[in-house]
C-alpha cells in the first residue's frame, strides 16, 4: 500500500517493467485493514478472489 | 456446409505459425506486452480480469460435429473444461495460457477454424440466422453469402485498420432470429416483383452507448451485385467515419451525422467504380460455396412413434412444446438445446455436454449444429422419430431444459465475473432471476418473455432489445442495475425504453418479480404475451409495479 503519489507512480513504472510477471497494471485505491490492504473497489474486490459463477481464478488455490 | 480449400487452409496454418512465433517473442522478452498486443488482437487473443481470453470464431453459428467435440478437447486441454458461447455465435475460453495459445489456434485449424477478426477494427465475424437452411419461412439459405462475406473481409487489405470494428449478420427470412438491424450491415434475402432473389441491406444498426435501428440502404440489391455493395458501404465508411472520437467512430453515427442521403449516395458512387472490379470472380467463389450448403438428404419416416412418446410422457411433451421450431421439411423438427438450465451461467457448456450434442449431431442431426445469438445450441435438422432419444441423451447431461424463449433463458454477457470492461456482474443476476423464477413455478405460465443482461453500457447481452433489458453499472461504488422495457430483437426491432432509477444488486431479483407478477395481473388473457400487453397499455402500469412508492406518492 503506497500513499505517497509519487512513490505510486514509480511502483507502477517498475512494475510495468516487470512484464514476464504481470500485464494491464495499473493503480487501484486501497484501504488498510487487519489483513493488510484490501482493495476499495468491488472491481478489485473480484480480481483478488476470481469470478462468482465457479470457484477458480485465485479463489482456487 | 463449407470445407476449407487449399488456399483456406493455407492461409490459416500460416498465420497459426506467424502467431507461434510471435508469442515466443513475447515470452522472452523480445516483444514488450505493448508490442504484442495488436498481434494478440488480430488472433482473437483478449486480456480479461483474472486471465488471457480466447475468442474462437463460429462463422454464421454453423459448426459440425467434430467441431463441436474439437471445442471440447480444447476445453479438457488448454481451459477449465468448458466455454462460453457469446451473442455473437463465438465460443470464448476463459482460462488459456499464453504459450498454449498457438497450440490452440493450430488444433483448431486441424478442423477449419480459427479466431482470426475476432477483435479489433476489422469485419468480424458474419453472424446468420441460426435457423438457416432449416427453417420453413425462409426464401434462401442465407448462409453461402455469409461465407462469401467472410472470405472476402478475412484479411481483407483495405480494412484492417477501420474506424472501429464493423459486425455483418445476415438472414433468409423476414423473420429475423440474426437481430439483423443492430448491425453495422444486416441483410436481408428478399424477393422483387420478378420473384428473382436479392438482398435487402440496411445500415447503421447498433445498440452500444447510443443503440440505433438500421435504416435500409437499399430495398434490393441483385445477387451479383451484393459483394461490391457490400464492399462500397464499408469502404464510405472507411473513409468518412470519425477516427477523433472512439465513441463516435461506429457506422450509425457516420450515417446519423451524414444524413441517409449522403450516404446512398457516395456508396453509389463507390459502388459503380469498384463493381465492374469484380468481374464475376465472386460469383464463381459463391457458387462453389452454394453447392457446398446443399441440404441434407432428409427421410422420409413415420412419425407415429414421436406421437406416442408425446403423449406417454409430459416432461418429454412440455420439452418438446417449447424447445421446437417448424422445419422445412415434412417430419422434421429444428431442436434449440438450451444452455440455461436454471441457476447455471447462460451459454456455458462443459465438455461433456459438448461431446453430447456432437453424437447427437453425428447420429441424428446429419452433422450439423448451430450457435444462436441466444447462446444455445441448434439441431437444425431433426427427425421427428429421433425426438425420444435426443431428449433423453440431453437429460443426462442436464441440457434438457425446456425453457427456450421463456424467463430463464436469458441472454447475460460475461459482465465483471471476466470482463474487463465490465461495470457491474451480469452472470449472477442471471443465475437467480432463473432459479426464482423455478422454484415459483411460473415460467411456463408467463410464456415468452426475453430478459436481456449486459455489464456494461456496451450491449454485447443485447439489453436494449430485451422485452426487459437490465443494464448493470457502477454507481458510486456499487453494483446497481438499470431496466429497459419493451426492447424487441426481431423484424420489429424496438430499443427498450428506460423505466427509472437503477436497483441495488439485492433489489434487482425483486423488481423483476415484481414487474413479471404485476404483467400476470395486469394482461387481458394468457394469449398476451408480456411484449404485447406492454405495447397496448404503455410503460406507466409497469413502471407503477417497479417503483410503487412513487406510485403511491402520485395517487396521493
Ligand atoms: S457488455 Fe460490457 S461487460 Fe458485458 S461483455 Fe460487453 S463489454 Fe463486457
Amino acid at each position: 500500500m503506497i500513499t505517497d503519489e509519487a512513490h505510486g507512480d514509480i511502483r507502477l513504472l517498475e512494475a510495468k517493467a516487470d512484464q514476464s510477471i504481470v500485464v494491464g497494471v495499473y493503480l487501484a485505491e486501497a484501504k488498510k485493514t487487519n489483513n493488510g490492504p484490501a482493495p476499495t473497489h468491488f472491481r478489485e474486490a473480484f480480481r483478488t478472489r476470481g469470478p462468482s459463477n465457479y470457484s477458480h481464478g485465485k479463489q482456487e488455490a | 456446409m463449407y470445407v476449407y480449400n487449399d488456399f483456406d487452409e493455407a492461409f490459416v496454418r500460416e498465420r497459426v505459425s506467424q502467431f507461434r512465433g510471435q508469442v515466443a517473442r513475447r515470452i522472452d522478452g523480445s516483444l514488450t506486452e505493448d508490442e504484442f498486443k495488436p498481434f494478440r488482437l488480430m488472433n482473437g487473443l483478449y486480456l480479461q480480469l483474472h486471465a488471457y481470453m480466447l475468442r474462437v470464431a463460429v462463422p454464421y453459428g454453423t459448426l459440425n460435429s467434430a467441431q463441436m467435440t474439437q471445442l471440447a478437447h480444447l476445453a479438457d486441454k488448454y481451459d477449465k473444461g468448458y466455454g462460453h458461447f457469446t451473442t455473437r455465435q463465438n465460443i470464448q475460453y476463459n482460462w488459456p495460457e499464453l504459450r498454449d495459445v498457438p497450440d490452440m489456434l493450430s488444433d483448431l485449424a486441424d478442423v477449419g477454424m480459427h479466431a482470426i477478426q475476432t477483435s479489433g477494427n476489422t469485419i468480424r465475424n458474419v453472424t446468420a440466422d441460426h435457423f438457416a437452411g432449416a427453417a420453413k419461412d425462409e426464401i434462401e439459405d442465407p448462409r453461402p453469402v455469409a461465407e462469401l462475406l467472410r472470405q472476402w473481409s478475412t484479411d481483407h487489405p483495405e480494412f484492417q485498420g477501420l474506424p472501429r470494428k464493423f459486425k455483418i449478420a445476415v438472414t433468409g427470412c423476414e423473420a429475423d432470429r440474426a437481430v439483423i438491424r443492430a448491425h453495422d450491415i444486416g441483410i436481408q434475402v428478399v424477393r422483387n416483383e420478378a420473384n428473382e432473389i436479392g438482398y435487402k441491406v440496411i445500415v447503421g444498426g447498433g445498440l452500444g452507448r447510443t443503440p440505433m435501428i438500421g435504416k435500409v440502404l437499399s430495398d434490393f440489391v441483385s445477387k451479383a451485385d451484393l459483394l461490391p455493395y457490400c464492399e462500397a458501404i464499408v469502404s464510405v465508411y472507411n473513409l468518412l467515419g470519425r477516427r477523433d472520437n472512439k465513441y463516435k467512430a461506429r457506422i450509425k453515427i457516420t450515417l446519423h451525422e451524414n444524413g441517409i442521403d449522403k450516404i446512398q449516395e457516395l456508396v453509389n458512387e463507390r459502388f459503380e467504380q469498384i463493381q465492374p472490379l469484380f468481374g464475376g470472380i465472386d460469383q464463381q467463389f459463391l457458387a462453389e460455396i452454394e453447392h457446398s450448403f446443399a441440404p441434407p438428404a432428409f427421410k422420409v419416416k413415420s412419425t407415429d412413434g414421436y406421437d406416442a412418446a408425446r403423449l406417454a410422457n409430459p416432461a418429454f411433451r412440455s420439452w418438446t412444446d417449447t424447445n421446437l421450431s417448424e422445419h422445412r421439411a415434412d417430419g422434421y423438427a429444428i431442436v434449440s438445446i438450451s444452455i440455461k438450465q436454471h441457476g447455471a451461467t447462460p451459454g456455458d457448456a462443459t465438455s461433456a455436454q459438448m461431446r453430447v450434442m456432437a453424437d447427437l449431431a453425428t447420429k441424428y442431426g446429419h452433422d450439423e449444429l448451430r450457435i444462436s445469438h441466444e447462446q444455445n445450441v441448434i439441431l437444425p435438422h431433426v427427425h421427428k422419430s429421433d425426438l425420444l432419444a435426443i431428449y433423453t441423451a440431453l437429460r443426462d447431461v442436464d441440457l434438457a431444459t425446456a425453457n427456450i424463449g421463456l424467463i430463464s433463458d436469458i441472454i447475460a454477457c460475461p459482465g465483471m465475473d471476466y470482463c474487463a470492461l465490465a461495470t457491474a456482474r451480469s452472470i449472477p443476476v442471471a443465475k437467480e432471476i432463473a432459479t426464482r423464477f423455478d422454484e415459483l413455478k411460473l415460467e411456463h405460465e408467463v410464456g415468452p418473455l426475453k430478459i436481456k443482461i449486459s455489464g456494461c453500457i456496451n450491449a454485447c447481452g443485447h439489453h436494449h432489445v430485451g422485452h426487459i433489458g437490465i443494464l448493470g453499472l457502477d454507481r458510486a461504488g456499487v453494483e446497481n442495475y438499470q431496466i429497459t422495457l419493451g426492447g424487441d430483437g426481431t423484424e420489429s426491432t424496438t430499443i427498450g425504453t428506460r423505466a427509472g432509477p437503477g436497483f441495488g444488486a439485492d433489489e434487482i431479483v425483486p423488481a423483476i418479480e415484481r414487474l413479471v407478477l404485476g404483467y400476470l395481473s395486469l394482461r387481458m388473457s394468457k394469449e398476451e404475451t408480456f411484449l404485447q400487453a406492454y405495447r397496448r397499455l404503455g410503460e406507466a402500469p409497469f413502471k407503477d409495479i417497479l417503483y410503487p412508492e412513487k406510485a403511491a406518492q402520485n395517487a396521493a
